[in-house]
């Protein structure tokens, strides 16, 4: 199912989320990434659903904000680095 | 020593003579605008590398505070007629009063987690300047009305004037920059950089010392915001706030070596230089050929020299101070 058109910076849209989904679920934690992964899904539409169209996202970087503010180390825990 | 004094400040005076005739002898305002660039570019890796550099926080949000400073003048000049001189200054002080939350929140933080909250918080703005129209243009940006000649406003219709603009600026953040690398600050921001916990032990206050370089760091980034929309008469979120301005801070202090008075400086010359070479050259005949080209040079900088050209070039020194026969 196509979401986006073939471009050569179609790279930036996921790298990013990458990114984030790796830090916000503890880097060196696959579960975790798994598990944050899905989560920014979730917040990015009810983002999209309840904020607007253009800026779902906002809802993810507040809650990978939020996360660190209370959780320095991502959620997945584990030891502090 | 004495002597090598002497001749740095001999290599300044002629380089500053030199920047300051450069608008005079070139005439083709292409050549101008690259100037400008450069001298933009420099001098926000330079704000930049105070915090990246010295401290070795690797900031990718000081779009943030571009954005910040860009949109407060903007603000203050079209809706309450105020100058975007005093806008520049206003911008920079809006800056820093952002920097101090987002400070307490990502300095907690360490490496990757620090990056991406910095990213993070860039992108939010971003998105907060798109999405509530009340707060600024939206989307849509605005172009700032223009008003011919009016150096109060400042609006130039020579090129030049910009250019002794943005080279002020970067007198100004490389002054600032030579006053705290030479002070206890600097000292402690580089014991910060090496070695957090171990600055700590020995008692560096290293919250305190990071607030205040960020501190000072969106003050100066606000700054160039503001110059930068002034420059191209024309604001909106994606450029105020785009991530590339983040990533160019970082990148031409990387490449010219961070931590060092001249790095930025000297990695936007190559930089910005090879990239408007590249384009001339290669982006006529096989379009997007520059991007790669400019790419593996990246690469290859990093990847061979990554303590940046300075770097490179202080060794290249102290090898030929070896090789010569010493001297009292």
């Amino acid at each position: 199912m196509p979401f986006y058109s073939a471009y050569p910076f179609v790279g930036q849209v996921f790298v990013l989320m990458a990114f984030v989904a790796v830090v916000l679920g503890t880097l060196g934690n696959v579960i975790g990434a798994l598990i944050a992964s899905l989560m920014m899904g979730v917040a990015e539409s009810l983002g999209i659903q309840f904020v607007g169209a253009d800026s779902g996202q906002i809802v993810v970087f507040a809650m990978l904000l939020l996360t660190l503010a209370f959780k320095p180390n991502g959620l997945g825990g584990g030891r502090a680095r | 020593m004495q002597g090598q004094r002497k001749w740095n400040a001999l290599l300044l005076a002629a380089a500053v003579i030199i920047l300051l005739v450069l608008p005079l002898v070139v005439k083709s305002s292409f050549a101008i605008d690259i100037f400008i660039r450069i001298l933009l570019f420099s001098f926000i890796g330079v704000a930049w590398n105070l915090m990246g550099g010295y401290a070795k926080q690797l900031s990718l949000g000081h779009a943030a505070y571009f954005g910040l400073g860009a949109y407060t003048s903007t603000i203050l000049q079209i809706d309450f007629g105020i100058s975007p001189w005093i806008g520049m200054i206003a911008g920079g002080v809006v800056a820093m009063l952002a920097s101090l939350p987002i400070g307490w929140l990502c300095f907690r933080l360490r490496g990757p987690y620090f990056t991406i909250a910095t990213i993070a918080t860039a992108q939010a703005l971003m998105l907060i300047f798109l999405k509530f129209r009340d707060l600024a243009w939206g989307a849509e940006g605005t172009t700032i009305p223009n008003l011919g000649n009016a150096p109060l406003m400042v609006q130039f219709e020579a090129k030049a004037a910009y250019y002794y603009v943005a080279l002020g600026l970067l007198a100004l953040g490389l002054a600032i920059t030579y006053r705290i690398e030479k002070s206890w600050m600097g000292y402690y921001l580089v014991a910060i950089g090496e070695d957090e916990d171990a600055a700590e032990a020995i008692g560096v206050n290293a919250p305190r010392i990071k607030r205040d370089i960020y501190l000072i760091s969106s003050f100066l980034t606000a700054m160039a915001g503001t110059f930068y929309t002034q420059y191209i008469y024309f604001i909106d979120p994606a450029t105020a706030f785009s991530f590339n301005i983040s990533i160019e801070a970082a990148l031409v202090s990387i490449v010219g070596g961070i931590g060092t008075l001249w790095g930025p400086v000297v990695g936007t010359v190559l930089l910005e230089t090879t990239s408007t070479l590249l384009q001339s050259w290669l982006g006529g005949s096989i379009g997007g050929v520059q991007l790669t080209v400019y790419s593996l040079i990246l690469m290859a900088v990093i990847l061979w020299r990554p303590t940046g050209l300075m770097g490179l070039a202080t060794e290249a020194y102290q090898r030929y101070l070896r090789r010569r026969p010493a001297r009292a």
